[in-house]
């Protein structure tokens, strides 16, 4: 793998995340066992904690652009430090188109879109709900009743 | 006004801040969010108006 990246967000929620890939124009495959990658470990960007070379290319579900056969896609890993899932990917080439869609490297627009879900289902319709990003690229999620 | 604002950095990383709700009430406002991001309650910091309610029901007392 040319580069491999993994987010800091902790995936719990398969429904939350296949939400959060609808928003975007991607598409959660459950049970999906592997992701489209380079195919080849060449060394040059350091593994996330706890995955081993054999362990690249192989997931539990994956995300992918719907009808593009060409861009990599995004391994759903189970955590090795934790609970839930990892996302790893290929990020060389920007992934071939996949980078565009999850917001860069670390998947940002993602992360958020994720996290968007996740509070859809755990705060109440009746707050008040903005998003305002802030200067240091970070977004605050505010919501107020 | 109740309100809680949780910022998300482009890595992933969450923090939630809660305002205007006094008291132990607050920490059941945000335990859904908190328990469906995985986050740890050792990672919480109480501010001054957690305490607030705590100390009125001692005057009440």
């Amino acid at each position: 793998m040319s580069h491999v990246i993994s987010s800091d967000l902790q995936i719990l929620s398969l429904d939350a995340l296949e939400v959060a890939c609808g928003h975007l124009g991607l598409e959660l495959v459950r049970n999906q066992e592997t992701y489209r990658w380079y195919g080849e470990f060449v060394g040059d960007y350091p593994l996330p904690e706890g995955f081993e070379e054999d362990d690249l290319g192989k997931c539990a579900h994956a995300i992918r652009i719907p009808g593009d056969e060409q861009a990599y896609e995004i391994g759903v890993v189970e955590s090795r430090t934790g609970e839930g899932y990892v996302l790893m990917w290929d990020f060389f080439s920007g992934g071939y188109g996949m980078m565009e869609k999850v917001g860069g490297e670390d998947c940002k627009d993602l992360n958020w879109e994720y996290f968007a879900a996740i509070s859809d289902t755990t705060i109440p319709e009746t707050w008040i709900r903005e998003r305002i990003p802030q200067e240091d690229g970070s977004v605050d999620f505010k919501f107020t009743l | 006004m109740k309100e809680i604002v949780a910022n998300v950095t482009a890595a992933g990383k969450v923090t939630i801040k809660v305002k205007g709700i006094p008291g132990e009430s607050c920490l059941e406002d945000t335990r859904a969010l908190e328990e469906a991001l995985g986050l740890e309650v050792d990672d919480r910091e109480l501010t001054p108006e957690y305490y607030e309610a705590a100390e009125g029901q001692k005057e009440l007392a």
